[in-house]
């Protein structure tokens, strides 16, 4: 008998375990899907409900008559964005995501027990790295293959922290796409349990 | 998922079953679902699976449902009223690796970070303490 079809709900994509970023991509053009995810860095704790999708909806513009009925409409394409706030402000974190150096041999009279010194602001903290959602589970994955990273220091809640905003930018290959989830799940280093 | 196939707390339970152990006997600790505790018999320890907080769909029509479970954590206390501390760390510890980030059932389990954890507290009349753990859940077809 004719009828309408149900669609039942057999996949969701529920909350974030992890955050990761994988290294930079020297050559897109020949870059797979293998190689863009060859080694990778997870953002570590990411501050309590500071992970956020900041994408852009897809737009519609209509052209209308005098009377206001549409007499075609064009669309232009959303953006594929996520946000996020890592709780670690470590100096390899400040090098990495506010593009900072490490300083080295500073002293002072009025300030003492210097161990280590890094600085950032000088150069704009920008980079364009694969980056990867895991979702609660951490079985499957938002896939960004070439997001453009900006990083800022905040403070919120008497914390530092960096907040960060990857957007999606285009590429098209036989394995990568500018958005993508992939059903898999994360190999961590040291952990026989969840590389098994 | 159907209302009748709600039972996060069985499944809960399923994770911890015949897991958590303390003693240098390795004595097993009895772990009991929502309503199944008995009113005499329980041992110097065990755990027990409670209903946190309303249930809900965040889907039209229902079907893909979240909430929290208590799950408490109790313990016999030393004769003299204090708390047996490091024994109930371990036991917590257990718990932790056992059920966060965990999937059963068709539910998956994760420490809720908001009150995740209640200090132990004593119940001088019973002689026990107790210590909870929020524990959130939503259903999964994953």
């Amino acid at each position: 008998m004719a009828g309408i079809k149900k669609l039942a709900t057999t996949t969701v994509f529920t909350g974030q375990s992890d955050i990761v970023v994988f290294d930079e991509v020297s050559d897109y053009k020949n870059a797979t899907f293998s190689t863009a995810t060859a080694s990778g860095a997870s953002v570590g704790q990411v501050s309590g409900d500071s992970s956020e999708y900041v994408g852009e909806d897809t737009e519609v513009t209509n052209w209308v008559d005098e009377q206001g009925k549409v007499i075609t409409s064009t669309a232009t394409d959303g953006t594929v964005a996520v946000k996020w706030e890592m709780a670690d402000l470590s100096e390899d974190s400040v090098v990495k995501f506010l593009n900072g150096v490490k300083l080295s041999g500073l002293t002072s009279t009025l300030l003492k027990n210097i161990k280590s010194a890094v600085g950032f602001g000088v150069k704009l903290p920008v980079m364009t790295r694969p980056i990867g959602w895991f979702n609660d589970e951490a079985n499957r994955c938002l896939f960004l293959p070439k997001a453009k990273i900006v990083s800022s220091i905040t403070y919120s809640d008497k914390h530092f922290t960096i907040s960060s905003t990857a957007t999606a930018e285009y590429i098209d290959t036989t394995t990568l796409k500018t958005a993508m989830i992939v059903e898999g799940e994360p190999v961590y280093e040291n952990d026989t349990e969840e590389a098994a | 998922m159907n209302l009748s196939e709600l039972n996060p707390d069985i499944a809960l339970k399923s994770l911890l079953d015949g897991k958590v152990k303390v003693g240098s006997d390795a004595r097993i600790i009895e772990v009991y679902a929502q309503g199944m505790q008995p009113n005499s018999g329980v041992g110097s320890d065990f755990i027990t699976i409670l209903y946190n907080g309303s249930v809900s769909s965040w889907t039209n029509p229902i079907g893909q449902f979240n909430s929290n479970l208590a799950l408490m954590i109790t313990c016999k206390m030393n004769s003299n009223g204090t708390i047996k501390q490091p024994h109930m760390s371990k036991i917590v510890a257990q718990c932790e690796k056992l059920i966060n980030r965990r999937k059963s059932q068709g539910f998956f389990f994760s420490l809720d970070k908001d009150n995740v954890i209640t200090p132990p507290t004593p119940n001088y009349t019973t002689g026990y303490a107790t210590t909870a753990l929020n524990v959130a859940w939503h259903t999964t077809n994953n």
